[in-house]
């Protein structure tokens, strides 16, 4: 059974290529682009990682993640922030509530896979992207 | 020599006098009993007489040489010290008296130049301070920083223009001479800023070469905005402290504007870090699938495309609010034509090694431009036009064009090509002085000026023009941007250095001196004379500070009565129900005004009215006016208790006050406070020197018993 992505965000035009990435890694993917259809997802969905953005319509990122973080079922679900936010304060601010990563956009997606693979506890060996 | 002396020595001479005729007669009849002759009776008695005529008449000139005309010599020194130095004694009676009335005139003499002389000095040291004071007066109010010094109580000595609109608070604190700068400041940052300086004051003192003390803090004016302001003690030559110097600086925009960067610099790498970051994953993964659908490489070559069209998007909108940020700085000054015109051939020369020649220049034009925008402007120009076309040289000319100078940059050319200028126009290129960058157009829209391209086919070049406003005053430009001479009769009281030695607010106000205390001299008009059925329409006040009316400092207000103002009314004041016709009622204004008599004694004239009208408001404005006041209208019953008529005309007319403004509640306030101070000296005369003294005089004429 594949691992569960879920990718919020509202910019479409990167969760085209999340969502080809993790397709190809071989991921099964949700996309949620408001902050509400994010928590919908999270609980229907049920992902074992989730990409989250903070600028979204609605709800914000930091708001998603305190919200995942207080969710008994989901202690187990990695949080990876992955935004154009980019001050110290906010990368903190991230880390404090509760992510598992924060990724500053524009980011390699090479890192980001390893990073979702890392917080997924798989080993090299099923590696996809390799050269 | 005193009187009771003179008298004794005159008795003494009639004494004599008397003895001498006893002794004569007895002489007389002696002989008369030895030889019975009566020739030689009659003979004896004319001896006699003559002899007593003689002696009386050698006292008189005694007493007269020695005693009467020294007398006249001391009362002459008496006048001379006193009422008339211009009095003089005629030499006469014994040489010797002569001789010592002749000195004493010369001594007068001596004295009256001398006197003259000291006047003369005075009277130029005063003349050299009062311009000092003047060229201090009209320096500070030429500061954009605000200033203010003030005592150690806290009371505000000197104060210039930009500390009062700085600190003037709509009806709520006000900045003046006398007031507590703690009504503008809070008082907690001043006491713990002054508390500071003091505890370095005192370290300091004994060190040589020690830097001055100084803090600052930053504080919120009534109004909202930030002050950056410092505080410095200043000491007397002992060393004490005496008070403090504060300026104050607006911060406030520039906070404005750099958070207004900041935000738009945050916007911006947000933006491009979302696009950029989208732009990477497209291409990473295209690279990383290399056999990915042909319609799935579509969909991220779009993606590319559209985040990078975004990119360009956001970038030149950055640009435009961070030009448009800067414009609202953009400094206009005055250049001479030919100045302008050197600037622009050099740059032109230096940097693009363009060969300038000058046609048509108005030497006599001034234009007002931001002269080191222009020069970027048209140097980008030039660049592009040796790009374009190998332009070698150019031509200036700069010409009156109405109200405008018109600035033509021209270059040999076989056709126009009007589309070029649809290129360059919006480009951003131009780097102005404070390195932010402006297209074309904007340089011309920022000297409120136009730029067109145009081609001459019949002289075959092709021209930019610019149009430039021209500087206001054509004759003398430099006078006219220079700093303004200060205007002598509306010189601003802005200073009063005398309250360093008042009493601060301590002791009581009834026995203080009327020249010591702080006045609130005001006037009202209203819609008629019944209270409690007319209204308020107008309050004019002002300061009276140290026995000076100060001008600077005043209250002027029109107040919406909320009914009509009868005609009768209107013909006297001159205020109409259209002129209050949205002015705040007195709920809103008697507030503010009791605010700017705070700590003041009230004077009025007839102003048992005034405050009658203000007790008919109190339940409706929350505020009593229960400060201590003066009629000028019973000072001059006190005064002139035998004249019938004590109208404030009658009364300016009376003590030589010339009528300003009348009927105008300012106009009305500002002679009420004029004839004041005419009257505290005749006051001070009949023994009335205090406010208890005034105010029991004044309760004291039948005019005070009469009231509203």
């Amino acid at each position: 059974m594949p691992s569960k992505v879920l990718i919020v965000d509202d910019e479409a035009n990167i969760v085209i290529s999340l969502e080809f990435l993790m397709e190809q890694a071989g991921y099964e993917v949700a996309v949620a682009r408001t902050g509400e259809e994010a928590l919908e997802q999270v609980e229907s969905f049920n992902p074992d990682v989730v990409l989250l953005d903070v600028m979204l319509p609605g709800i914000n990122g930091f708001d998603i993640l305190q919200h995942i973080r207080q969710r008994p079922r989901s202690q187990s679900t990695a949080v990876i922030m992955l935004t154009a936010k980019g001050r110290e304060v906010e990368v903190t601010k991230g880390l404090a509530l509760g992510a598992n990563a924060y990724i500053t956009k524009p980011f390699s997606t090479r890192e980001l896979l390893a990073e979702v693979r890392r917080h997924l506890g798989v080993s090299e060996d099923h590696e996809t992207l390799t050269n | 020599m005193k009187r009771s002396q003179i008298r004794n020595l005159i008795a003494l001479a009639a004494i004599s006098a008397l003895a001498l005729g006893a002794a004569g007669g007895w002489f007389a009849a002696t002989l008369l009993a030895v030889a019975e002759n009566p020739a030689f009776f009659w003979s004896g008695s004319a001896l006699i007489v003559l002899f007593v005529v003689g002696a009386l008449y050698a006292i008189h000139r005694f007493m007269r040489a020695f005693l009467l005309d020294v007398r006249a010599l001391a009362e002459a020194g008496r006048l001379l010290l006193g009422p008339n130095p211009e009095r003089r004694v005629v030499p006469r009676g014994h040489p010797d008296v002569a001789d010592l009335a002749t000195v004493f005139n010369s001594l007068a003499d001596r004295y009256v130049e001398l006197q003259g002389e000291r006047a003369s000095e005075i009277r130029q040291a005063r003349a050299d301070l009062e311009e000092e004071r003047n060229q201090l007066a009209a320096l500070m109010s030429e500061l954009t920083e605000g200033v203010l010094v003030c005592n150690l109580d806290g009371q505000i000595l000197l104060y210039n223009r930009g500390a009062r609109s700085m600190l003037d608070g709509d009806g709520t604190s006000y900045v003046g001479l006398g007031r507590s700068v703690f009504g503008v400041i809070d008082r907690s940052a001043i006491a713990h800023a002054l508390e500071q300086v003091q505890v370095r004051y005192q370290r300091r003192e004994g060190e040589a070469g020690a830097r001055p003390v100084m803090t600052s803090f930053v504080t919120a004016s009534a109004r909202g905005r930030l002050l950056r302001t410092r505080l410095a003690p200043f000491a007397n030559q002992a060393g004490d402290l005496r008070g403090y110097v504060v300026t104050l600086q607006d911060m406030s925009e520039g906070i404005e504007r750099s958070s207004r960067r900041d935000a738009l610099l945050q916007t911006l790498t947000e933006r491009m870090r979302a696009a950029v970051g989208a732009i990477r994953a497209a291409i990473e993964a295209v690279e990383s699938f290399p056999e990915m659908a042909t319609a799935q490489r579509h969909r991220f070559q779009q993606v590319i495309y559209e985040e990078s069209q975004s990119l360009s998007a956001q970038l030149d909108q950055t640009m435009r609010s961070y030009a448009s940020d800067l414009r609202a700085q953009w400094r206009l000054e005055d250049i001479h034509a030919t100045d302008l015109i050197w600037a622009i051939e050099h740059h032109l020369a230096d940097r693009l090694h363009c060969e300038v020649v000058l046609d048509a220049i108005d030497d006599r034009l001034w234009v007002k431009i931001d002269s080191y925008t222009l020069v970027q402007g048209i140097t980008y120009l030039v660049m592009q036009l040796q790009e374009a076309f190998a332009v070698v040289r150019v031509k200036l000319c700069l010409v009156a064009v109405d109200r405008h100078a018109a600035l033509d940059i021209c270059w040999p050319a076989e056709q126009g090509d009007a589309d070029m200028w649809g290129h360059w126009k919006d480009r951003l290129l131009v780097t102005d002085d404070s390195d932010g960058v402006v297209t074309l157009r904007e340089v011309a829209d920022r000297h409120g000026g136009e730029v067109w391209f145009q081609y001459d086919g019949a002289a075959r070049h092709a021209y930019f023009r610019l149009l430039l406003p021209r500087a206001s005053d054509q004759e003398s430009p430099r006078t006219a941007a220079s700093v303004p001479a200060p205007a002598l009769e509306s010189r601003p009281e802005y200073y009063d250095f005398d309250l360093f030695h008042q009493p601060g607010q301590s002791p009581a106000l009834d026995d203080r001196s009327l020249r010591d205390l702080t006045y609130t001299v005001f006037d009202t008009e209203t819609t008629g004379l019944t209270p409690g059925i007319d209204e308020i329409v107008s309050i004019g006040a002002l300061r009276m500070v140290n026995g000076r009316l100060l001008r600077q400092e005043v209250f002027e207000q029109l107040v919406d009565p909320q009914r009509a103002i009868p005609v009768t009314a209107s013909a006297i004041h001159g205020i109409t129900d259209e002129m209050v016709r949205g002015q705040p009622p007195a709920s809103v204004v008697l507030p503010h005004f009791f605010e700017f008599t705070a700590g003041t004694v009230l004077l009025g004239h007839n102003l048992a009215f005034d405050m009658r009208m203000f007790q008919e408001k109190e339940d409706e404005t929350g505020v009593r006016f229960d400060h201590a006041v003066l009629d000028t209208l019973l000072l001059s019953a006190v005064l002139h208790p035998e004249e019938e008529s004590h109208s404030l005309e009658t009364i300016a007319d009376r003590l030589g006050v010339k009528a300003l403004g009348r009927h105008t509640a300012l106009g009305d306030a500002i002679m009420t406070g004029e004839v004041f101070l005419r009257m505290v000296p005749m006051l001070e005369a009949r023994g009335i020197r205090t406010l208890r003294q005034a105010r029991e005089a004044a309760q004291q004429t039948f005019l005070a018993r009469l009231s509203y």
